[in-house]
């Protein structure tokens, strides 16, 4: 097995979850997700030779795996990814407020969000994935932030209500 | 990735906390299958002028030389595989369940269901017979008739094999089943009982208030707003009907044996052509829902011989600008009826393993069976296939009218 294969075998078994769960996002099923992820995964291992390694690894990989699940949409391959898709918690009954509160977000900031929040990459690695810069990144995120709290009705949200919801 | 605890004064850990608490399903990570499937990826092409030139002259010689060329792939006798009996967990408890109730009132008087989901961390088992009553401790015992409708066998080339009722033997957390109801013909003495009562297989109950779960029904009449079923004869007995508990899930490990990709680029057609068929006069509809679809004219129908096979082709026409290659081998399902209901659905796995890449806006034809039982009503009915992505319908066609002849 060469380097580059051990390198994008660590990055699945780090990090399938934080694909999985934003995928699901944004194609709408865990079912789909999961199809994505392996299919991404495999089309890095078959054109690994082809990643020179400007970006991380992850954001490569990334940004394969937003291609497919654009290409999945039959959306039309040119247009930007970070405004391609429109990501909602794929069982919103597990938290209907919070379903609700990211509806209020634009879909580029859900993107955005799911992805630094729950595939927790980096700000250069969205950059590298979306398309866009660090500073439309880092902005994107602010204004989501508080629009987010904003919607959850809560500046500083109830630590004890999170604990137990992330718990569950 | 979840934050630490000390993070979660911040508003952003804490948002994470929440995000990800949203998220909740299991990791069904699998790297030797990312392998398998790079395995059939074709390399990466590093796209030179040459090759460009050499791709395109490769696709117009295949082209034409597939234009003529169309074989039926043969049918394939397989049913999707049985989903396993899990092992029995403690019975669910009232409080492992979230438990909420749906229903409405119109002129034949209230229907509902009731769905309950495990909210606990382990499984818990809804097997065995559900039982509901009205209550309401101020009125008197209404003249009530209880009905409960067991659940039909399933077959194991049904669709609803996939979702056997087996699985109620362990419902793992964040799924559940559901029941249900329906109340007709309320018309006293006295006022309506006004909650539900379902008693659990172990035993304890769960009463819920028709009040509680009424969302009004804005602008329409009080008929429809009603926490009752309105009084369609007073001689006869009000009754309560209520059938089994269902799972309302599939195991993930079914549906991705027979997954596909979250849209597909084929358009399905069942090809009528060369099939008997035979020429009938018919007033009034051939598929319920559908009034007027025949008034009173000669129409050729589908003839269909009722106790032999129905053997007929299916096209799936690559839509897409890439070739098409399945992964998987999908199912498919097929019902065959009258308007007065179904009279048998089988699913079975499509024959895929020989289609090879279907070429953008090629075909590629199979070969289809269906058994026509023997017990089939004669006349007019209708026959209806479609292509499923895991255990969701793909791309439902519009039922084909048969006559069923002796």
């Amino acid at each position: 097995m060469d380097r580059r294969t051990r390198a994008i075998e660590d990055v699945y078994n780090r990090r399938y979850l934080g694909f999985r769960n934003a995928l699901a996002g944004i194609a709408g099923s865990y079912e789909a997700a999961q199809d994505i992820v392996q299919e991404s995964f495999a089309r890095a291992l078959k054109s690994r030779d082809n990643y020179r390694g400007e970006a991380p690894l992850e954001a490569w990989i990334w940004k394969i795996a937003l291609r497919i699940a654009l290409d999945q949409r039959r959306k039309v391959a040119e247009e930007p990814l970070a405004d391609a898709f429109e990501p909602e918690l794929p069982e919103p009954e597990v938290d209907g407020e919070l379903a609700a509160a990211l509806r209020t977000l634009s879909p580029r900031r859900r993107l955005i969000v799911f992805l630094r929040y729950v595939a927790d990459l980096d700000y250069a690695s969205i950059a590298e994935a979306c398309e866009i810069s660090e500073g439309t990144v880092a902005a994107t995120l602010s204004q989501a932030t508080v629009a987010l709290s904003s919607a959850l009705g809560n500046e500083h949200p109830d630590p004890r209500a999170l604990r137990e919801a992330a718990e569950q | 990735m979840k934050r630490k605890r000390n993070e979660i004064d911040d508003p952003i850990g804490a948002l994470t906390l929440r995000l990800n608490a949203a998220f909740q399903r299991r990791s069904g990570a699998d790297w030797l299958d990312v392998r398998r499937r790079a395995r059939r990826l074709r390399p990466p092409l590093s796209w030179s002028r040459n090759r460009v030139l050499f791709v395109a002259t490769v696709l117009v010689l295949a082209a034409g030389a597939c234009a003529g060329s169309v074989g039926v792939i043969p049918w394939l006798n397989r049913h999707p595989a049985t989903v396993k009996a899990p092992p029995l967990a403690p019975p669910c408890r009232a409080k492992d369940l979230y438990v909420h109730m749906d229903y409405s009132t119109s002129l034949n008087g209230l229907e509902g269901g009731v769905s309950l989901v495990n909210i606990s961390r382990r499984a818990c088992s809804l097997a065995g017979r559900p039982r509901l009553a009205l209550v309401d401790p101020s009125v008197s015992e209404p003249r009530l008739l209880v009905e409960y409708t067991p659940p039909a066998p399933q077959s194991p080339g049904s669709i609803s094999s996939l979702q056997p009722l087996s699985l109620l033997r362990a419902i793992p957390p964040h799924r559940g089943a559901s029941i249900g109801f329906s109340w007709r013909n309320w018309c006293g003495p006295g006022p309506a009982p006004r909650a539900l009562e379902l008693r659990l297989p172990g035993g304890e109950r769960v009463v819920l208030s028709f009040s509680a779960f009424r969302s009004p029904a804005n602008g329409l009449p009080s008929l429809y707003n009603a926490i009752s079923p309105r009084c369609y004869r007073e001689r006869w007995q009000t009754g309560l009907h209520f059938g089994s508990f269902y799972p309302d899930w599939t195991p993930n490990s079914v549906i991705s044996s027979y997954q596909l990709r979250s849209v597909l680029p084929l358009r399905t057609s069942v090809i009528t052509k060369g099939l008997p068929t035979i020429r009938k006069k018919w007033v009034g509809s051939i598929f319920s829902n559908q009034p007027g679809a025949i008034k009173g004219r000669a129409f050729n129908f589908v003839r269909v011989k009722r106790g032999t096979p129905f053997r007929y082709r299916v096209a799936l026409r690559n839509t897409g600008r890439r070739p098409f290659r399945f992964v998987k081998c999908p199912l498919y399902d097929e019902v065959i009826g009258n308007p007065d209901g179904r009279i048998r659905e089988e699913t079975f796995v499509l024959n895929c393993d020989s289609v090879g890449a279907i070429a953008p806006g090629k075909l590629a034809f199979f070969a289809m069976e269906l058994n026509v039982p023997k017990d089939a009503l004669l006349g007019k009915g209708f026959f209806a296939w479609t292509l499923m992505d895991g255990n969701r319908r793909r791309g439902m066609l519009q039922p084909i009218p048969i006559w069923i002849v002796p």
